[in-house]
Formats: structure tokens, C-alpha cells, sequence
């Protein structure tokens, strides 16, 4: 089959992933259209040297021109800012640790942007993420998977994908080891096969994102206060409970001896209190998990064994899961 | 790697462009001559052998050609030559400015709402300099309200900036009213006259101005060209003996070539002639066959050639791309280097919306476009605003 007439908008970062994507997707015989999104200042002078730079911009529109596809930047600083450094502010100053990553693919990527591919009359649009999207001609739904590539999969960060997202969503690169993507950036001559891959949070600056948050808010809501057991003994001080997460060992000042047995366990975010315990505190066997997103919704099924995962880079456990 | 020529193919592929504004197209005898020219002169103007006297000779002719132009045929010497407009304009505001500053004094600056970026740039280089900054502000159709002055000018104000022709909506300064308000003062007063050079008359002695800036390829020049006339002492911000000590750095005597064959094809009547039937068509058409639309500037002296619309309900970012995929190539204001669009300060200074100010569209016409071309655009702008407003429409149904 012939993809020839149909238009699709390819998300470009500038790195590698993205480019050898709109390149695949161009050499396949689709109509591609290159799109940076700009989330930050742009202004070259005040930038260091982290993903979504002008010069990723640049990077983006000479593979364009390689490619002989036009390529746009799109202004999507203030939305950024509103869906997802808001969003990471707001939730490390409620104690809970953000995934900015999977908030831009939520409210960024897969909706203003395909908001944008249909105003461009797209019919598709396309990222560099490794995962798998599968349209199911039977059930006439779209199915997400892994990537072929354990080391890079990441269907983790796109658990909030619609159907209506997927079903006009392309990932070439899930099919494919990343090794493949640099030399395929090779083989397609362009320059960015040997670009080093983009790491961590692209609003996060080498200081990390405590310092972030302390230029972004107000001391006042970020207050010092007391490290406590959980049986309320004092044990020592803390310097705003956003420098914490659950699991946490180091960087805490305690006034007590083998200091170090002692892990983040929780958070009093009223009286500002990190609670710590020991490492079996830790462990939970069942969690409440909210948010959830049902990409192809289990009709009639109240519980079911499954295989969850908490980080990204960790492996998955064996779980069970009931609705309540 | 490169290959340069074959690049320039591609420059082959044909859309219908409405930007020129933004860069007028090479005028016809720009085209003709340059070919000649890169055959025939090759030497620095400055040297002092045959070759040089040559380059030096068209330095001179196409300086007199474009002082000429502006009917100021015997002050070509008070051209100076720049790269651009812009370095024109922050020449003109360093050379008053600076020599100010460094004297330790609190200088005072006014300026409009609606100037070009590269004045705007400049208020922000007087931060923390001492200088002290007005704005001049537009009434709602984008004319600076010049009897403002009167509340402006204080004892300390030493210059006044203003643009003669808005870029991004064509409107049009009424500059004879400005010189009353400076008469006795010790004002040096600015003028901005990059898009009205060869649209409207730009009689520089009638003005009284001491500083206005032209800009090359917006009359049908190069790129890398502009203009600086000046009646007041010049500070420059390049040194080198070129230019008689004003701007330093070999001539760019091919573009000032061009600005001089620019210059001499300026031909108001014909402009005005050519575009102002099609600006004015294409108007009624466009309020005719597309709901919710504003024109900018509407009802008020404009230059022949430009049209500013906003749009109820669309984002210019989104229409001005979806245009260039359809084979058009317009603007939604100003150019911006960084290829990104913020709402347009000049509409939100004439008292537009956020919304507004971010869904306009700018077509600015040259001479070489045709009503057939118009026609098509028509249809395809009425398709493309048709469907982006029903995404949105959709998109903000509850669900």
C-alpha cells in the first residue's frame, strides 16, 4: 500500500530519534511536515547547552532540508509552561515526585500538537519515542506496546495516551534497536547520527531541579522543618520538604547515630514534617493508584493479574489488580 | 558535503508569495544589471589603483542615485551606509544616546508603541544606563497620537523616535505634525523610514528630521544594505575610515549597487497604480466570503499595499503554516528571526486583544503580484480559517 497522499506532522527535537523517524516516514512515501516545538526562551545567549535549544531547532530544520520536507517552529512556551513546569512545581510542593515527561506527552505531544496537525490538515502524527503503536483491524481499536529494544522502551511515559491519540499516531522507531537508529541516521547522511541522546529533564538545568524549584518559588511556600520517626521523635531538621522523595537515604541531617538506617518513608505536608524509618518502613504490598488510564478499557472484569512497574528503568513485578 | 548550486534548485519551486513587506522582490533592473556588474567591478573601493577608482566611482553614483530618490540631491554625503535597517536605527539612537551616558548625564528618550523590533531592542539596552524611556502611545487604529508630546518632552528629552510607515499594518505617521512640538527644543528627532521608502513620497528635507533610515531590500535592493541620512554628529558603533570614519568595514558596494538601481526604479504612481486595486479587491473579497474578520488600520491613511487582518477564533501560527503548505507565503506581522510568533505588540498597543493580536495575518503585495493569484489565495484562505475554526469549535465542546 501506498502512503503517498497521506500528511503527517513528525514532532522534531533535533536529536537523533526524531530526525531518523521523519526520515523513515519521509523514504516510506508519506507527506512529512517537520515541527519543533519551542518550549523555552529562545533567545541563544541565555541558553546552556540541554535539549530544545535554538540549536536543536537548527539541528531539526537541516534534517528537514535533507529530507526536503518543511519544517516549522511552533510556540508552545506558555502552554509548557501552564501543563507541565506548573504541574512540576505544584506536585513537588505536594510531596509527591512529578514525571514532567509523562504530563508532555499527556497534555503536549499527544494533544495540543495533534490539535495542530489537524489545523495543518495532517492526518498523522509521529514521534521518535520506542514504543509500539499497533492498529487492531479487528477490534478496530489501537494497541500500545513495548519497544523492541529493552534498553530504551518507552511505553512507560505513554500510559496516558487516548485511543483517539493513538489511533493517528506513528512510532517507527518502536521496531527497532536504537544501535539501528544511528546507523540508519548514517545511511540517511544526516548530521545529528552521532548527537549525544538528550538526558533528563530538558527544564532542569545541571543544578538539578531543587535549584529550579527554589528560583521558581517563594521561600514562604517552601518552608524548613523537622525530621520526625514514625512514632513523632524528633531526630533532626529539614529544608523544605521538595528536597525529598520516598526512598530516600542520603542528604539527610539527623542529629542521631546510624543516621544512615534511616530512609524518606513519608511526608506530614500540614505541620511540614519528613517522617523517616527504617528500610522495611518501605515496603508495601498494595497501593491505591489513581489517574488510571484504560488505553483499551477491560469491559466487565473487576480484577485481573498483571505485571506493574514503578520506574522506568526498573523491571516489572508480578501483580494483581482489583477496581474498588 | 554542500552543494550550493544544487540548493539553489530547489529556490525553483514556485509559491505565490505575498510577503514583500518583509522583502520586496529584486526590481527588474536590480535583476538585469547585477550579472554585469559581478563581471565588470572587483576591487575594494579603497584601493587606490584603477580598479578601486572604478568601485569608488559606483560607490559615488549609486549614493547620488539614492539621495536622488529621496530629492535630496545634494546631501548624498550625509548617506551613510550600513547592513541594515537595523543597525541604521541603533546607530541613529547610540549617537545620541551614548555620548550622553557616558557623560554622566540622564538623557531622556521617546519613542512610539509600534516601532520595528531592532528600536524596540534599543529600550532595553538603556536599561541601566541612566537613559529614561517614553512611550509615545496609537490610538485604535495604529496612529501615534503625536499631541501626547506635549506630556512627553521634558526638560531632559534629547531624542525622539518615530516610525514613519507601520511594517506590520501599513498605517502611516502624520510626521508633519511632530516638528511644532520640537521647534526650540534641543531634540534630535529619529525617523524610521524603512517601509515607506518607495510606497509613499519620503521628501527627507520637508521632514525636518535629523536621523532617517532606509532599508535596500525593501524597495527592491539586496539583503545586507541599508541607509542611514543623518543631519546630526554620528557616533559609530563599527571603526574604520570607511564611509568618511561613520561605519567601518569594506563596502558592500554590490548591494549598495543594487540599493542604487533600487533607488532610481522607484516609481510611486506605478506602485500605487498596481497594488492599491488589488489591496483594496482583495479586502472586500476577504470580508465578504470569511465571518469574523477585523482589517487593522482600516479608514486611516495607509501605504497601498498592505493588508492586516485578524481573525475571530484562529491563531496565526496555525494559519500562516497551513498557508505555506498550500503554496503561499505571507507573514502574521513581522518577520522574527527565530521563526516563532508572540502576540503582536503593535495590535495590543492599538488595543486588540491577546487573542487578536495573535491571529493576524499581514499579505503585503509587490508589483509582480496579479489578481489570478489573489483569487487563488481567496479560496484557499476561506478553506484553510473553515477548518481550523471548526477543530477548535470541536475542541471546545464539553465532552
Amino acid at each position: 500500500m501506498t502512503q503517498s497522499n497521506q500528511k503527517v506532522l513528525v514532532a522534531m527535537s533535533g536529536g537523533v530519534d526524531s530526525s531518523v523517524t521523519a526520515a523513515l516516514l519521509k523514504n516510506q512515501g508519506y507527506d512529512v511536515i517537520g515541527v519543533h516545538m519551542n518550549l523555552r526562551d529562545t533567545n541563544l545567549a541565555n541558553f546552556g547547552s540541554r535539549c530544545c535549544s535554538p540549536i536543536d531547532a537548527n539541528d531539526a530544520r537541516r534534517v528537514c532540508d535533507k529530507i526536503n520536507a518543511p519544517f516549522y517552529i511552533i510556540n508552545t512556551e506558555e502552554v509548557f509552561r501552564a501543563k507541565v513546569i506548573d504541574y512540576f512545581i505544584h506536585e513537588y510542593l505536594q510531596s509527591r515526585t512529578p514525571n514532567p515527561c509523562v504530563e508532555c506527552n499527556n497534555k503536549i505531544k499527544f494533544n495540543y500538537l495533534f490539535q495542530k496537525a489537524e489545523e495543518l490538515g495532517c492526518d498523522l502524527v509521529a514521534t521518535g519515542h520506542y514504543a509500539q503503536v499497533v492498529q487492531d483491524t479487528v477490534s478496530n481499536s489501537s494497541r500500545l506496546f513495548k519497544a523492541v529494544d529493552p534498553q530504551k522502551d518507552q511505553s512507560y511515559f505513554l500510559f496516558g495516551l487516548s485511543q483517539k491519540a493513538l489511533q493517528k499516531t506513528l512510532m517507527p522507531l518502536g521496531g527497532i534497536p536504537k544501535k539501528m537508529v544511528r546507523k540508519l541516521a548514517e545511511e540517511f547522511g544526516l548530521a545529528v547520527a552521532t548527537k549525544a541522546d538528550s538526558q533528563e529533564i530538558c527544564f532542569i538545568e545541571d543544578e538539578g531541579y531543587k535549584a529550579f524549584l527554589e528560583t521558581q518559588v517563594a521561600p514562604s511556600l517552601r518552608p524548613r522543618g523537622s525530621v520526625q520517626t514514625k512514632d513523632g521523635t524528633y531526630i533532626g531538621e529539614h529544608d523544605g520538604l521538595y528536597r525529598y522523595t520516598i526512598g530516600q537515604r542520603k542528604g539527610l541531617q539527623l542529629t542521631v547515630k546510624e543516621s544512615e538506617q534511616y530512609f524518606v518513608i513519608g511526608f506530614d505536608t500540614k505541620r511540614h514534617v519528613l517522617i523517616v524509618g527504617s528500610e522495611k518502613d518501605l515496603y508495601q504490598s498494595a497501593l491505591t493508584a489513581e489517574k488510571i488510564n484504560w488505553i483499551r478499557p477491560p469491559k466487565g472484569i473487576q480484577a485481573f493479574s498483571c505485571k506493574a512497574k514503578f520506574y522506568r528503568k526498573k523491571r516489572s513485578y508480578r501483580a494483581y489488580l482489583e477496581y474498588i | 558535503m554542500h552543494n550550493l548550486q544544487q540548493e539553489f534548485n530547489l529556490l525553483q519551486k514556485r509559491a505565490i508569495y505575498l510577503d514583500a513587506n518583509a522583502n520586496y522582490p529584486l526590481c527588474l533592473s536590480v535583476k538585469n544589471n547585477l550579472e554585469r556588474f559581478i563581471h565588470g567591478y572587483q576591487s575594494n573601493a579603497s584601493s587606490i589603483h584603477w580598479h578601486g577608482r572604478e568601485s569608488k566611482r559606483i560607490l559615488a553614483s549609486s549614493r547620488e542615485a539614492i539621495a536622488s530618490s529621496l530629492n535630496i540631491a545634494d546631501q548624498s554625503e550625509q548617506l551613510c551606509f550600513t547592513s541594515s535597517g537595523t543597525e541604521s536605527n541603533q546607530l541613529a539612537i547610540r549617537s545620541v544616546l551614548e555620548p550622553l551616558c557616558l557623560a554622566g548625564k540622564n538623557p531622556h528618550w521617546i519613542t512610539t508603541t509600534v516601532e520595528h523590533d531592532s528600536v524596540l531592542q534599543m529600550t532595553k539596552w538603556c536599561q541601566g544606563k541612566g537613559i529614561q524611556v517614553s512611550f509615545l502611545p496609537v490610538d485604535k487604529n495604529g496612529i501615534p497620537v503625536i499631541s501626547a508630546l506635549d506630556e512627553l518632552i521634558k526638560q531632559e528629552t534629547v531624542l525622539l523616535s518615530t516610525l514613519w510607515v507601520n511594517n506590520e499594518t501599513g498605517v502611516i505617521t502624520p510626521l508633519e505634525k511632530v516638528k511644532p512640538y520640537l521647534s526650540g527644543k534641543n531634540i534630535s528627532w529619529h525617523v524610521d523610514a524603512v517601509q515607506a521608502w518607495g510606497k509613499i513620497k519620503t521628501n527627507i528635507n520637508e521632514l525636518g528630521a535629523d536621523f532617517v533610515t532606509f532599508s535596500s531590500h525593501k524597495i527592491g535592493g539586496l539583503m545586507g544594505n541599508g541607509i542611514l541620512w543623518h543631519d546630526a554628529i554620528i557616533s559609530p558603533l563599527i571603526l574604520g575610515y570607511q564611509e568618511k570614519g561613520r561605519r567601518g568595514g569594506t563596502e558592500n558596494l554590490l548591494g549598495i549597487y543594487a540599493a542604487g538601481l533600487a533607488a532610481q526604479d522607484i516609481n510611486l504612481t506605478d506602485f500605487t497604480a498596481k497594488v492599491l486595486p488589488l489591496r483594496e479587491r482583495l479586502q472586500s473579497e476577504i470580508c465578504k466570503k470569511i465571518p469574523g474578520v477585523i482589517i487593522n488600520g482600516e479608514g486611516v491613511a495607509r501605504i497601498a499595499n498592505t493588508l492586516n487582518i485578524s481573525f475571530d477564533n484562529i491563531d496565526s501560527e496555525s494559519l500562516v503554516m497551513a498557508l505555506d503548505l498550500e503554496g503561499f507565503s505571507l507573514s502574521a506581522g513581522s518577520a522574527c528571526s527565530s521563526g516563532t510568533l508572540k502576540p503582536s505588540h503593535v495590535l495590543l498597543a492599538m488595543g486588540r486583544s491577546k487573542a487578536h493580536a495573535l491571529a493576524s495575518l499581514r499579505v503585503s503585495l509587490s508589483c509582480s503580484n496579479t489578481w489570478n493569484e489573489l483569487e487563488k489565495f481567496i479560496n484557499i484562505l476561506e478553506l484553510v480559517v473553515k477548518r481550523i475554526r471548526e477543530l477548535k469549535e470541536e475542541k471546545s465542546d464539553p465532552e
